[in-house]
């Protein structure tokens, strides 16, 4: 993480060893990092909690896959045509300036609980920041090197294939960076609101039996997940947008 | 980009509602519960009439505007600190970035069952969710370019004046870019603490409108959540553009 000396993470350490040592195992707010692991056992043995993260890592590997692809379909063609841009802008800023929360409620009406729900909640705010780069990337396009291979008389799909998809490529990631963390959140946002499977859920239901143990056992997973998606979205980054820097 | 009305832009957006209420009106889209916006519209007056709209509204507004402001101050104080202090950096960042991994949503059941369902647990969640975009950037933004605080030391200025004349100018766009996401995070993340939490404000609103099968009512509250958005970024900017005309200007924030 850029750099960061690895010593800055002693206070965090000691703050968890005092909670161990100084901590009441019976506290009903705190409890002591020791019964996080005895607070989720039960999901364990009952076979709950490798189906719920399974569950919150499909909905955001499909819906971060969905809302890649849209963002740069969209983003790509609102970007090519001044016209369009200008036509659709308002409509989009509006659209973009609703958050994810306040969808929840309404996609769990109008589509019911279901994982089709879930989907469509975290396709539409993590669409935004893909969309955004790859509308500004393809506006910023040399002209040449859109005329060239027309020149050379490439068909429609080399030209997108060959020329449009690996300039736009580093912009789509630079989006993809972003919108990870994003979905990841909605993704547990919409699981704790609606209760639709998911690590979310769990950690809805483990707060509303006041399982403060498991509370902050699931919160744990749910960082270290956080953690897993912020490394590789980031590393990928770095390697293409690395590449393509070296070839152009 | 020029500030003329974007008449065509408009017009698409108009056209979009035209096609939205045509669709469900001749059931080409048969969603049972998705209202055509004259029905929206006719549920804004509804909650307007009502002074639901107004009381939700009021107390959204004040719960995720205290935690803001707790952040704020938080925020900048100890950001200075980490980004002007180094030993405290080395010795405290890496824990810093260690919890902001954290998802901030998952966050909203430990507050929950800390402050159970009460007006603190909002402030709570408003506040978290918005210290981490302010602190981060001030921590960035007090890290000034080296050349800046040497060519300050060439014209002998203590190191009071230093701070004030050219750290702080420096930090400011930075910080107030913070201070603009950390009120659009505190103002999302206080809506999910009312939404699983405390059954009060916007949040629940949404969800009481929906378990009601109030279609109408309840996008029209998405409506007012989505222009309350805009609105407070909108006033965060103008008070940012009126303090600090100059810092902004140089930053290419204004």
């Amino acid at each position: 993480m850029g750099g960061t000396p690895i010593r800055g993470l002693i206070p965090l350490v000691a703050l968890l060893v005092l909670w161990q040592v100084l901590g009441d195992p019976a506290s009903p707010y705190f409890p002591p990092p020791s019964t996080w692991v005895d607070g989720i056992e039960p999901l364990l043995s009952g076979d709950k909690l490798l189906p719920a993260i399974g569950d919150t890592a499909l909905t955001f590997v499909l819906g971060l896959s969905i809302a890649t692809l849209l963002g740069a379909l969209i983003g790509t063609l609102v970007g090519a045509s001044r016209p369009v841009d200008r036509a659709l802008s308002p409509s989009l800023e509006f659209l973009r300036a609703l958050p994810a929360a306040s969808l929840v409620p309404v996609a769990a009406l109008v589509l019911g609980y279901t994982a089709q729900m879930k989907l469509v909640v975290v396709v539409l705010p993590a669409m935004w920041p893909i969309l955004l780069t790859c509308r500004t990337a393809r506006r910023s396009l040399s002209p040449v090197l859109l005329d060239t291979p027309r020149t050379l008389g490439l068909s429609r799909w080399d030209r997108v294939t060959k020329v449009l998809t690996p300039a736009l490529l580093p912009s789509v990631l630079l989006g993809v960076r972003v919108a990870a963390p994003l979905a990841l959140i909605i993704t547990l946002l919409v699981e704790i609101v609606t209760r639709v499977n998911g690590l979310g859920a769990a950690l809805g239901a483990a707060q509303s039996n006041f399982l403060s143990a498991q509370v902050y056992g699931l919160l744990t997973i749910a960082g270290v997940l956080g953690f897993v998606v912020n490394w590789v979205v980031t590393r990928a980054e770095t390697a293409v947008s690395g590449r393509m820097r070296g070839t152009t | 980009m020029g500030r003329r009305l974007n008449i065509v832009g408009a017009a698409v957006f108009v056209l979009g509602l035209g096609l939205w209420e045509l669709v469900v009106r001749t059931g080409v889209l048969t969603f049972s519960y998705l209202p055509p916006p004259s029905d929206v519209a006719v549920g804004l007056g509804e909650l307007f009439g009502s002074g639901e709209l107004a009381t939700a509204l009021g107390h959204t507004l004040f719960a995720a505007l205290t935690g803001w402001a707790i952040a704020a101050v938080l925020g900048v104080v100890a950001g200075s600190v980490l980004g002007l202090v180094r030993p405290v950096w080395t010795y405290a960042m890496a824990s810093l970035e260690a919890l902001r991994a954290l998802p901030i949503v998952a966050f909203v059941p430990v507050a929950v069952l800390l402050y159970g369902f009460s007006v603190q647990t909002e402030i709570m969640v408003s506040c978290y969710a918005a210290l981490w975009p302010i602190l981060l950037n001030t921590v960035n933004g007090m890290r000034t370019e080296a050349r800046m605080v040497e060519s300050g030391r060439v014209l002998r200025l203590s190191p009071a004046a230093v701070l004030w004349k050219i750290r702080l100018p420096a930090a400011t766009a930075t910080i107030v870019v913070g201070l603009r996401l950390g009120l659009t995070t505190s103002l999302v993340l206080t809506l999910v603490a009312e939404m699983v939490g405390n059954p009060a404000g916007l949040g629940f609103l949404l969800v009481e409108k929906g378990q009601a099968l109030q279609p109408g009512q309840m996008f029209a509250a998405v409506f007012v959540i989505g222009v309350t958005g805009i609105v407070l970024n909108g006033l965060v900017m103008g008070a940012a553009r009126l303090a600090f005309r100059g810092q902004l200007a140089s930053a290419g924030e204004a």
